[in-house]
């Protein structure tokens, strides 16, 4: 595949700050969790930030704009959280596996030709559904009552279209305008977009 | 012996199946000996310090709780609301049954998860980011691109977070209040971001980094007797353990 060590540095760099980001988050949402733990609610109090969590694959889906994009972004940023720390350890890694397939599944899906707002959506909704599949297995979100995980989905899916279609786009066309994407498919055709 | 020792690919290798098996099982008393022996290792085989065990311990147990909690009240089947646990004794049987039930489920979910962060932080303690990066070079074909690339960003961690703070420091200053996630922060700091992606790019090449002519190694990683030995016990005690208590009736 054909990968500059520039695009690569991109990603890994974005990675990092989106991994700041995500962690100065989950503190927020130890804190939030810790109030709803007695309501049997705690696990929810994470689900705002899921979106955060999708960030480096829906930002190098759009940006970069190459096969691969998203698998190896969510790679790239599950081992570089793993070696920032935390308590999941190498796990990370399996989940970011099933976070990037989410968006690469919908942009191969489109030939990896259509990369407007509805395929963004389609790609954080799908990102959401893997993850959740992800969760009822190795989480054991199986065993808990169907409603409570409905009200969970919910909530992921708006943080994820939220973070990683508003946000995402509106960083990347901004950094277009800023004339910093230049060397990036994405600015030839933010135009196109915006226009539909 | 020590777990700083083992090789990082080997060890993250076991992990990920490791996790991988203990998602396939409901066992508690798996779960307890995956969560204690991790931490034994950590505590009677490794440099690691209590401090830093008890500072990822600590937001693991949290979660855990969470868990825990959402499991008692919320699990699939027999459900109860917060209010009628509160006089447990004075419920009758079949709800106390039903609570047992959901305690199970509560206790079984919180196990998983602290014997992945058992594993998790049992990794993050004993392995050196640059040995787990080379590892990946030599035992996964890791290209060196990727694995320099990865290292450069990673290294640029600590420029991050004083970046993070002058920008925000800068915002404050013209009287533009910020939050802490604010878009803006974000976007000032993405922008820097894509700057030295290709300032460290341009400066990685011009030292002679080249991804894609042949390269020699200073360090390279082997995998050792003990790499095989490590796997085989975790892995066998997990696999065994769940085979031999599916084995045995009513075993939780």
């Amino acid at each position: 595949m054909n990968w500059k060590l520039k695009d690569i540095l991109m990603i890994a760099i974005c990675a990092v700050l989106f991994g700041v980001v995500y962690l100065g988050c989950t503190n927020v949402g130890g804190m939030i969790s810790s109030v709803l733990t007695p309501l049997g609610m705690g696990s929810l109090a994470y689900e705002p930030f899921y979106g955060i969590y999708f960030m480096a694959a829906a930002f190098a889906v759009y940006v970069i704009r190459k096969p691969g994009a998203g698998l190896i972004a969510e790679i790239l940023a599950a081992i570089i959280e793993t070696l920032m720390g935390n308590f999941f350890g190498p796990i990370i890694i399996l989940s970011g596996l099933v976070q990037g397939l989410g968006f690469e599944a919908i942009i191969a899906l489109k030939k990896y030709k259509k990369y407007d707002r509805m395929t963004m959506i389609e790609g954080a909704i799908l990102c959401s559904v893997f993850t959740m599949i992800y969760n009822l297995i190795v989480s054991g979100y199986n065993k808990i009552a169907i409603p409570v995980l409905i009200i969970m989905m919910i909530v992921r899916l708006i943080s994820a279209v939220v973070f990683d279609v508003f946000v995402t786009m509106g960083l990347a066309k901004g950094l277009v305008k800023a004339g910093l994407l230049k060397g990036y498919r994405i600015s030839g055709v933010v135009e196109e977009d915006a226009a539909e | 012996m020590k777990a700083e020792k083992l090789n990082p690919s080997v060890k993250m290798a076991v992990i990920l199946v490791g996790a991988v098996a203990l998602s396939f099982q409901y066992y508690i008393t798996v779960n307890v000996t995956v969560f204690l022996g991790f931490m034994l290792m950590l505590v009677f085989f490794s440099n690691a310090k209590k401090k830093s065990i008890l500072a990822l311990l600590l937001p693991a147990f949290l979660a855990a709780l969470g868990l825990f909690f959402m499991g008692l009240y919320y699990a699939r089947g027999n459900s109860l609301s917060a209010e009628s646990m509160e006089s447990v004794s004075n419920l009758p049987y079949a709800v106390r049954a039903a609570a047992s039930a959901n305690l199970l489920t509560a206790l079984q979910l919180a196990t998983r998860l602290l014997a992945f962060a058992g594993m998790g932080i049992f990794f993050g303690l004993t392995t050196d980011g640059e040995r787990l990066v080379f590892s990946l070079m030599h035992q996964c074909r890791l290209s060196p691109k990727f694995a320099y690339g990865t290292l450069a960003a990673v290294n640029l961690l600590p420029n991050m977070v004083k970046e993070y703070g002058q920008v925000r420091t800068a915002f404050e200053m013209r009287g533009i209040h910020v939050g802490p996630v604010s878009a803006k922060v974000i976007f000032t700091m993405l922008v820097n971001s894509i700057r030295w992606s290709e300032s460290v790019a341009m400066a990685m090449e011009s030292k002679g980094f080249c991804s894609e002519e042949p390269r020699t190694f200073h360090y390279v990683l082997h995998v050792k007797w003990y790499d095989i030995l490590f796997a085989v016990i975790v892995l066998g005690a997990i696999i065994g353990g769940t085979l031999i208590l599916t084995g045995i009736p009513g075993s939780i």
